[in-house]
């Protein structure tokens, strides 16, 4: 858990390893703007996926995300609950 | 014959304190080697009693991928990988059988309870305050059933039994009942126990019934029906046993290594923790009254032999009141002696070792019987193994905390056999 800000970019280098080393996804399926439904993570896959982001910056998700539909959307929810927590 | 469907044992695996594979726990078991050592684990210096049986078992060295273990706490690892040991070992192909004419049957006395700690560790001591995602699929005692069952696929009857000491026993008896009512064909049964966790160990701390270490050799702290013992030592792995209908093992050309041909369950009703040889009687009355077999017929009986002085002097007294004079013929050993007690996976732990003695014609021993009990004064086999001309009829018996007492019942070959 870090104490400074973190950035987007950050975030989304966060997502990126946990996508990529935890999930198994190949990096080039990984744009900001790919449906989340496309990345052959099932319904509990992605509770871990999310899991990991609220153990890294020490947030609580809403119980209902089904607002999410891409990576960029998991960046800026995930950025904005990190500034809201500040 | 008194039941038309038999139910025969075409094989198993396992995991345990004496090997991860059938041959070298027979190999340690006849050779009456203990896996009795010092426990390795965390808050080692807080414990008074650090004598385990650990199984020597690592998921990654037996799983192909992360995944396939990540989510299973280690008592559904070590059920998951015994089954599937088991199913090898049967030469049962798992595409072939007819899936909702197959069930799994799964003992485990306290389940998950590593995920549990863990889990209150988290809250509790590093006042985190969210737990990981498959905590509660981990945690749950029918775990280790649902991942066997989602493993093969299988759609018959997923259940899950918790007697305690007797869960796996009373698993084999249930499926053993289903298959012989015609419910199945088919069924993987056994059961599992990781329960080596600080806050598990310390509450068996408590109940007084853990076993001293040997200052000598710690190796021999578990000493059933002798004198000088001082209590059980925990042991942790998985077993499951495939059962089949006969016709079906035959019609597949299956190895048959032993007919079921009893079971009893009888509840020790007097007290929860301390047995009683009325209690013990009853299951073994109850199995020896499924099979219609004349009891002098059992030669050998793989005890409970927990090593406290309560049980093995009581289920001394219990086998004299049902044997009589052939209690003095037949032989009773504690193979806890050597693998220490694996609580719901010990009724089909020592139910292999029994059917493993049957092939080999040999009885395993109860090692560390030093200074004879005259309270227990049967062949308890002390020591080493004693070759029997031939193993034709067995018996093991598991009983519990709660009650639930379990005996089965095994018959090595598929002939008639003389009530």
């Amino acid at each position: 858990m870090s104490n400074k800000i973190a950035t987007k970019d950050e975030i989304k280098s966060f997502l990126t390893d946990i996508f990529t080393k935890e999930k198994n996804i190949s990096i080039d399926k990984l744009s900001p703007d790919r449906p989340l439904k496309e990345l052959d993570i099932d319904s509990f896959g992605f509770l871990e996926v999310i899991f990991s982001i609220e153990h890294q910056y020490n947030i609580s998700f809403p119980k209902n995300y089904e607002h999410l539909v891409t990576i960029q959307d998991v960046i800026d929810v995930t950025h904005d609950l990190v500034l809201s927590k500040q | 014959m008194k039941h038309q469907r038999r139910v025969v044992v075409t094989g198993f695996g396992l995991v345990s304190p004496l090997g991860n594979t059938v041959d070298e726990l027979a190999t340690n078991i006849f050779a009456g080697k203990s896996g009795i050592k010092q426990f390795v684990g965390p808050y080692l210096d807080k414990l008074n009693c650090k004598v385990a049986a650990q199984a020597d078992f690592d998921p990654g060295h037996y799983f192909e991928k992360k995944s396939d273990y990540s989510i299973l706490d280690r008592v559904g690892q070590m059920a998951l990988h015994a089954s599937k040991e088991a199913v090898k070992h049967a030469d049962l192909d798992m595409d072939k059988v007819v899936k909702d004419r197959t069930g799994v049957y799964v003992g485990t006395g306290m389940g998950g309870i590593h995920s549990v700690e863990d889990g209150y560790q988290t809250l509790f001591v590093e006042g985190e305050n969210r737990l990981k995602p498959y905590t509660v699929l981990m945690c749950m005692y029918n775990s280790p059933a649902a991942a066997i069952a989602t493993h093969f696929s299988i759609s018959g009857p997923n259940l899950t039994f918790s007697t305690a000491c007797s869960s796996s026993a009373v698993s084999i008896g249930q499926a053993m009942k289903d298959i012989r009512y015609g419910e199945i064909d088919v069924a993987l049964a056994g059961g599992t126990d990781a329960i080596l966790a600080y806050a598990s160990i310390k509450s068996w701390e408590a109940i007084r019934t853990l076993a001293e270490e040997d200052k000598e050799d710690i190796s021999k702290s578990c000493k059933p029906f002798s004198a000088n013992r001082t209590g059980l030592v925990i042991g942790e792995g998985a077993a499951t046993m495939i059962l089949e209908e006969l016709s079906h093992a035959q019609a597949r050309g299956a190895h048959i290594y032993a007919e079921i041909i009893g079971y009893g369950a009888a509840n020790d009703f007097k007290h929860i923790a301390v047995p009683s040889v009325e209690g013990q009687a009853a299951a073994m009355q109850k199995a020896l009254d499924d099979s219609g077999l004349n009891p002098q017929l059992i030669q050998y009986i793989n005890a409970h032999g927990t090593g406290t002085k309560f049980n093995d002097e009581t289920e001394t007294n219990a086998i004299k009141q049902i044997f009589g004079e052939h209690a003095y013929q037949l032989a009773v050993s504690s193979t806890k002696s050597m693998h220490g007690h694996l609580m719901g996976a010990a009724g089909v732990l020592e139910s292999i070792i029994t059917l493993l003695g049957m092939q080999r014609n040999e009885l395993p021993p109860t090692i560390n019987l030093e200074q004879p009990d005259p309270k227990c004064d049967l062949n308890n086999v002390p020591n080493q193994s004693q070759k029997i001309d031939n193993l034709e009829y067995a018996m093991s018996n598991s009983f519990a905390f709660g009650g639930t007492g379990a005996t089965l019942i095994f018959k090595k070959s598929v002939g008639k056999h003389t009530a």
